[in-house]
């Protein structure tokens, strides 16, 4: 009996030595409002950690921007509207070179409610080749869009439907919230427009091609995807994998999951060219749609290289990663998932590029010419 | 140094202890049931579980006089987990299969005799290497998306997992492959005849070295623990 006792007493006290040896496994990452700069700047970088998807790819060093700004946000006073301006700077100057180009850093505190950091933009702005977005709209359903056409808007998406030659189907919008537009009971434009072109991809008028204009769209619903561009198809297409954070490591990834568009209801695979038109502008949802229809047979992108901002956005809770807030000082705006395009590669911070360039021409617009169209329409042709 | 210190206190005490000597080698096999020890408090909507796997192992055990023997246990063990979203997300998960090569060394003291069986405990410690990894598991494909009105006429959303079961590459900047750590169990043996003895054991295998290298700052760390249930049988090389 005495040497189980002793046996057992060397067992626990060995156990209590060794299970000493462990780190407090204690988390840096606090969801509690900050009082000053100092709580502020560590919740920033520690979220950063968290929910940013890039890091395995992007050339920011994450670690050094610690080391360098922790002791500037310090030196700040939370309650210093001159400080709480200088925080800006500091915060542009951390993430200035973020690939996310949905990446978007907005804040609360009254002084600098109305400061933004968007690194993409900066990047395109001080590129030198930055033009201002040109809505097409106005242009297009003067000089090409067939009479008769259906147009309207809900909740700030606007949406044209038609033909051109009365033998091409068109269709635009402003920006994604389609699926929404088309389920409310609320009679809308968006809704008439969607309807005209589901009855014209699935009764058929005597189309020859489709054009899906989403140039200066800056994406939306990530549901439109399917909705959309479910009607063209009649069984599942793979556009490409998604991959999201499984744990609060840096580096902790979850595999390349198959990323698939889902056919809808009536859906039928279009044996006829399907065209997209994009451009600079064309951002998130917009590039997801301009991808698929690339990833279609019969599917050709047509106008400029998009905006770059490839990652779906959902809320945090979706995958636990993404778009955070700093309660009571900022919201991070930023991708929930990393997309890879069929293909294999990554256009996030890069932009897709077209099959038939086209650049945007100032002056042929203004003359109520618009060569990216035309283009589109010569290939169905 | 700590493991170098604990070791030479282990081999002084088999050295000092008469030598009896009875060697045994044997077969066992079990199911292992991995947990990562890491703090995701920080993630709202996920948790981390067990997973069960497999251990397998070819022991070999030198009994040093009636009551202690000093057992290796070389062979393979499964330390597998999963990461389990939960509320709304409920049936979403993450699996992290992972395959070790494990050289246990262990003391196995005899507790006590009732009836036919005895009773033994186990404390030692391992040494681990990370040979092979996968990930398999069903998680929201946000492509997937659907918006639909219910009854009320209120929009909701839903959205579809994807499968995947796929083969992870162990990465260097990340995953540490070798671990250390101490083993502490007990179990029931079963004296066959004069040349076998089945048993069944369940052991802890709690890891003192974090599964991941240090290659952030301010980095959380985690570290494996494995449950382990086992039954074999020993041959008396005598």
């Amino acid at each position: 009996m005495k040497r189980i006792v002793y046996f057992l007493s060397g067992l626990y006290l060995t156990g209590i030595l060794l299970t000493s040896c462990h780190k407090d496994i204690a988390s840096p990452i606090n969801n509690a409002a900050p009082t000053n700069f100092n709580e502020v700047f560590d919740d920033f970088w520690n979220q950063m950690n968290v929910n940013y998807v890039y890091w395995d790819i992007d050339s920011t060093n994450w670690d050094s921007m610690y080391t360098r700004y922790q002791p500037v946000f310090a030196s700040l006073d939370i309650h210093n509207n001159n400080d709480l301006r200088k925080s800006i700077k500091y915060f542009r100057q951390m993430t200035d070179g973020l690939i996310d180009s949905h990446y978007n850093l907005s804040f609360f505190p009254a002084a600098i409610v109305d400061s933004s950091v968007n690194p993409a933009l900066d990047r395109k702005v001080a590129s030198g080749t930055y033009r201002n977005p040109f809505k097409f709209t106005t242009l297009d359903t003067n000089n090409y869009i067939d009479n008769g056409f259906t147009a309207g808007s809900y909740a700030g998406t606007s949406a044209v439907c038609g033909t051109i030659n009365h033998n091409i189907l068109y269709f635009s919008c402003s920006e994604f919230g389609l699926e929404k537009a088309f389920l409310t009971t609320t009679p809308n434009g968006v809704k008439n427009a969607l309807q005209e072109f589901f009855d014209s991809v699935q009764n058929g008028i005597a189309i020859k091609g489709i054009i899906i204009d989403i140039r200066d769209n800056p994406g939306g619903d990530v549901s439109d995807l399917s909705f959309l561009i479910g009607h063209l198809i009649n069984a599942p297409l793979q556009i490409g994998y998604t991959r999201f954070k499984t744990g609060n490591g840096r580096l902790d990834y979850s595999p390349w999951i198959n990323a698939y568009v889902t056919p809808q209801s009536g859906g039928k695979a279009v044996n006829i060219p399907v065209i997209a038109l994009a451009d600079n502008f064309s951002a998130s949802m917009a590039e997801a749609t301009t991808m698929t229809i690339h990833a279609l047979p019969t599917g050709l992108f047509i106008g400029e290289r998009t905006w770059g901002a490839t990652g779906p956005l959902a809320t945090n809770s979706l995958y636990d990663d993404g778009q955070f807030t700093i309660p009571g000082f900022m919201f991070i705006y930023t991708s929930s998932v990393a997309f890879k395009y069929i293909d294999g590669n990554i256009y996030e911070g890069k932009g897709f590029s077209p099959d038939i360039n086209v650049p945007f021409n100032h002056t042929a617009v203004l003359s109520g010419d618009d060569p990216q169209l035309d283009s589109a329409i010569n290939h169905v042709h | 140094m700590f493991l170098r210190k604990t070791l030479f206190v282990f081999l002084l005490i088999l050295t000092a202890t008469e030598l009896k000597a009875q060697s045994s080698l044997g077969f066992e096999t079990g199911l292992s049931a991995g947990h990562l020890n890491t703090n995701i408090a920080n993630r709202t909507s996920s948790e981390i579980t067990y997973r069960l796997g497999y251990s397998i192992a070819i022991p070999f055990q030198y009994q040093l006089n009636k009551w202690l023997s000093v057992e290796t246990d070389p062979g393979i063990q499964q330390k597998n987990y999963s990461i389990s979203r939960t509320d709304s997300l409920s049936g979403a998960y993450t699996s992290f299969i992972n395959t070790y090569f494990q050289l246990p060394i262990m003391a196995k003291a005899i507790l006590f005799h009732k009836k036919k069986l005895t009773f033994f405990a186990n404390a030692g410690f391992y040494y681990g290497y990370w040979i092979a990894a996968k990930q398999k598991g069903q998680e929201p494909n946000i492509f997937t998306a659907t918006q639909s009105n219910n009854s009320s006429g209120q929009t909701t959303s839903t959205i579809e997992y994807s499968s995947f079961d796929q083969k992870y590459t162990i990465n260097k900047q990340i995953d540490n492959r070798a671990e250390w750590g101490w083993i502490f169990g007990f179990g029931a043996q079963k004296q066959i005849d004069q040349k076998y003895t089945a048993y069944a054991a369940f052991r802890i295998y709690e890891s003192l070295t974090q599964q991941q290298r240090n290659y952030m700052m301010n980095q959380i760390p985690q570290y494996n623990e494995t449950l382990d249930l086992s039954v074999g049988v020993m041959v008396s090389l005598k």
